[in-house]
């Protein structure tokens, strides 16, 4: 299966400058993708809208457990949704993919794949422990419902606890996100091993700070409206910034920031 | 007409003052930011996260006050 997927893009190679309006066209390219083959993205984004307003019906009275969820799910979603780069990939490839294709690559579990995403998870939970000890010692009413939440933290006087909370998940979400802008990308363009692929995410970050901090943001900011619409808007965000983020690997790659092919052998 | 300025209500006024100042003064708050990270020599990565970290916190607060804005 990675085999095949590691066929070299057909269509012509030219390097594209990565500049600061760089994310909004890897955006405008994803929602071309998404409008070109919209099902199995759209699918994907029904999943996850879903399984979020299962999760709010079940847990509505179980803060922790939402909290946990969801300030998980940015972070879970990478994996989700590299099925939705696979269509990117093909559909760069002149092949038009589907779900077919998306469930066998699902189905090949891929170790490394498996092996990141579990990190991810542990990432996530991280986050929610910090989260809960903040909130724990900062405020002294106890916070069962999202209810509580907003009360108590949202719609405070004093924005200080708000502000600090959500630096501290940025500074958490900092190193995730510099792990994984690129890797998964290259995990399925490529046969390189997983802290290879970290390695090159994390060089991109920080040789294009200002561009991914801007892509952070859009994502952040997407994903926020699609919560914030009860969940709805996922089925469109969470497809679109999958197309997109394929097309932000393309274009590291193609700018020569990324290592695509196994370095050569030495020759004594 | 009356109590306008070039042909603008007061209140359309204070409505632009508000979107493009507001607009304005993030950007220069983003500049102040970089500026910050480049004359600290905190180093690409470091860069990126004081950027990240910061322009969270802004955006979050500004999300807080309009968000309690449209909840009073």
């Amino acid at each position: 299966m990675l085999a095949a997927m590691n066929e070299p893009p057909t269509q012509p190679q030219t390097a594209t400058a990565i500049t600061v309006t760089a994310p909004l066209r890897w955006l405008a390219l994803g929602w071309q993708d998404l409008r070109t083959n919209p099902v199995p993205g759209l699918l994907h984004g029904l999943a996850a809208s879903i399984f979020g307003m299962l999760l709010w019906l079940w847990a509505g009275s179980q803060f922790w457990w939402l909290v946990g969820a969801f300030s998980a799910l940015p972070l879970l979603a990478p994996v989700l949704l590299v099925g939705l780069l696979l269509l990117s990939r093909q559909a760069q490839l002149g092949q038009r993919a589907g779900l077919r294709e998306v469930l066998r690559l699902w189905l090949a579990a891929d170790a490394r794949m498996v092996v990141f995403g579990v990190l991810l998870g542990l990432a996530g939970m991280a986050w929610v422990l910090i989260s809960a000890g903040l909130l724990l010692l900062w405020t002294d009413q106890a916070i069962q419902t999202p209810g509580d939440f907003f009360r108590l933290v949202v719609l405070a006087d004093d924005s200080s606890l708000f502000v600090l909370w959500i630096t501290l998940g940025a500074l958490l979400a900092a190193p995730v996100f510099a792990s994984s802008v690129v890797t998964l990308p290259l995990l399925l363009d490529t046969e390189q091993p997983l802290p290879a692929a970290v390695a090159q995410s994390w060089r991109s970050v920080a040789n294009y700070p200002v561009v991914m901090t801007l892509w952070a943001l859009l994502i952040a900011g997407l994903v926020a409206i699609g919560l914030a619409t009860y969940l709805l808007g996922l089925i469109v965000v969470l497809p679109w910034l999958g197309h997109a983020s394929w097309h932000a690997y393309e274009d590291f790659r193609r700018a020569g920031a990324l290592q695509v092919s196994a370095p050569e052998p030495e020759v004594n | 007409m009356p109590g306008t300025v070039l042909g603008f209500t007061e209140a359309q006024i204070a409505s632009f003052g508000l979107t493009v100042g507001l607009g304005g003064f993030i950007l220069f708050m983003l500049f102040i930011v970089f500026n910050l990270a480049r004359e600290s020599k905190a180093g690409k990565f470091g860069t990126f996260v004081l950027l990240l970290v910061l322009s969270f916190g802004m955006l979050g607060f500004l999300a807080k006050s309009v968000i309690k804005w449209f909840v009073e």
